[in-house]
């Protein structure tokens, strides 16, 4: 596994909290981006992937990809970057890598499309390396999760400034007094 | 004489030929489509009627196993496992990288050999798989079964060992025209990529891919230097630099990589090989196949599988983590009763909890 240190980490107190986390997030992808989420089961991932894509103009409810293993959203609001496409998979089912360089998803993502990859931190070295982490673990208050953003591989670390900016925008407004706490760690 | 049926499927391109020892019989390519499920089996259905010759009859099935775009590789390396499962047929897998090499070799003019080739995959965000060869005068022959194990297969640790496509060894029964200078037969008119231009293969004063039929005699060969790998372009980059700055010769790029990546490869003083070769070419391939076949390369369908080049062979380690995931009961609790109203729940096991729990207990334990 990659090592890196964290460029945000966010603490929200509610699903919708988490949501627009997401959809904050959703503001600074483009198009050929993996965004692979880490956490256990029940910590938000597919909450997550909610804000992300109603922030890009998903319309159907967005269901874990568990079964499909990787299912394709149509995005009626690409933003800046031109998305067109959310893949949202899911590689928990998998047990070799082989089986998720399979899926095709650095391939796939080049048509317009970003990648959201449930579980997808353990995949990160058949992803092609470089993605930006969102893991979701449960904070010490009821219902409130810590959302640690983390650059892996050079592409993600240069957007690093991008990517905090964004993360923290939206939990000021959406968590209570936690949101003092928020921002960047590491060095 | 061996009958072999060759799928390629590695790039965006798709193609299924058949062949044996004389040359080639039939061929279906499709360029640019990534409709290869749509493609392959009607493209061996396709190429048996055109050659008239029947599916029973093939004796071997040769395929591509990449790296290179793996939701193609999946399809015609499903197709291929399931015919020759299907037949009882032995396969012949061999690598993009080679199929690549294999055919800037069969126009490369004979009169000078040892020139380093890389084959260059792109990979995708940002990598590219490649290989290093060299181009040598020599023959098709294996120098022994076996040779060539781990071609098809990940990982095979042969770092810095030379592993000859098709266990080649170059030299081995051209020995004596390699020393005694250009073998007529191979033409030496060719003007060897002047330094700087664009190197066709087609264009160098040499045959064409016709001639690798022809190759126990004796031809131009790739020697696989280098297990394949992947890596950034400026880390290939860098590496044939290395290489540019210690051979005669400007070493050679061949391979969509290599066109996608022109611009970081041309400092290292480089010369890309023609686009028109950039692309693994199923008749290459199955050229290939009846060389390899022929020497008694063949593996069992069971063993063939993509090269995924990168850590692939892994299994995941989800053991590592089992202990954080809780029991297969507590997923109700996040799924905040199984509500229907999916869309509004806090967790992954949204309206999903039962299938979730299968999936855990799916699992073999830890």
């Amino acid at each position: 596994m990659i090592e890196a240190a964290p460029v945000a980490v966010v603490t929200t107190t509610s699903p919708d909290g988490t949501r627009a986390v997401g959809g904050a997030l959703a503001a600074v992808v483009r198009p050929g981006d993996i965004v692979v989420l880490a956490g256990d089961l029940g910590a938000g991932k597919t909450t997550f992937a909610q804000g992300f894509a109603a922030a890009l103009g998903v319309r159907e409810p967005v269901t874990s990809p568990t079964f499909a293993l990787v299912r394709p959203y149509r995005c009626r609001m690409g933003g800046a970057g031109g998305v067109r496409t959310i893949l949202h998979a899911d590689v928990y089912r998998l047990d070799r890598l082989a089986e998720v360089a399979d899926l095709g998803l650095a391939q796939l993502v080049e048509d317009e499309a970003v990648a959201l990859v449930e579980w997808g931190d353990v995949a990160v070295p058949v992803l092609g390396g470089d993605v930006l982490q969102v893991r979701l673990d449960p904070g010490s208050g009821d219902g409130e999760r810590l959302v640690t953003v983390t650059a892996l591989g050079p592409g993600w670390a240069a957007r690093a400034a991008t990517v905090r900016a964004a993360a923290r925008g939206p939990a000021t407004g959406t968590t209570s007094g936690k949101s003092g706490k928020s921002g960047e760690e590491g060095q | 004489m061996t009958v072999v049926l060759a799928i390629e499927s590695a790039t965006d391109a798709a193609g299924v030929a058949l062949a044996d020892g004389s040359g080639l019989l039939a061929e279906v390519r499709v360029g640019r489509g990534r409709r290869h499920a749509e493609t392959i089996a009607p493209g061996v259905e396709a190429v048996c009627r055109l050659a008239g010759i029947a599916l029973r009859e093939v004796d071997v099935v040769v395929v591509d196993v990449g790296p290179g775009l793996f939701t193609g590789l999946r399809v015609g390396i499903a197709t291929a496992k399931g015919i020759a499962f299907g037949l009882g047929l032995p396969m012949v897998p061999v690598t993009s990288l080679d199929v690549l090499a294999a055919a800037v070799a069969a126009g490369r003019p004979a009169s000078r050999s040892g020139r380093t080739l890389v084959a260059v995959v792109d990979a995708r965000r940002g990598e590219v798989f490649w290989a290093r060869y060299r181009l040598d005068w020599g023959s098709m022959r294996p120098v022994a079964p076996g040779a060539e194990a781990g071609l098809g297969g990940a990982e095979a640790g042969l770092g810095g060992v030379e592993a000859g496509l098709g266990g080649v060894e170059a030299g081995l029964g051209g020995a004596g025209a390699r020393r005694s200078g250009a073998p007529g037969s191979a033409g030496t008119g060719g003007t060897s990529g002047a330094t700087g231009t664009a190197w066709d293969a087609r264009s160098d004063g040499i045959s064409d891919i016709d001639d690798m039929w022809s190759g126990a005699g004796g031809l131009v060969v790739p020697v696989r230097l280098s297990e394949p790998r992947a890596s950034a372009p400026d880390v290939l980059a860098a590496e044939i630099k290395v290489l540019a700055g210690i051979e005669t010769d400007p070493p050679l790029v061949v391979g969509d990589g290599a066109l996608r990546y022109a611009a970081v490869l041309a400092g290292t003083g480089a010369i890309a090989v023609h686009g028109v070769l950039a692309r693994p070419m199923v008749d290459v391939l199955a050229a290939v196949g009846v060389w390899r076949a022929d020497a008694g390369l063949v593996e069992d369908p069971a063993g063939v599988d993509a090269l995924y080049v990168r850590e692939a062979d892994a299994r995941i380690n989800w053991e590592r983590r089992r202990p954080q995931r809780p029991a297969a009961g507590d997923t109700g609790g996040n799924a905040e009763g199984g509500s229907a109203g999916a869309g509004d729940t806090e967790g992954d096991a949204a309206g999903g909890a039962a299938p979730v729990t299968g999936a855990v207990t799916g699992q073999p334990a830890p």
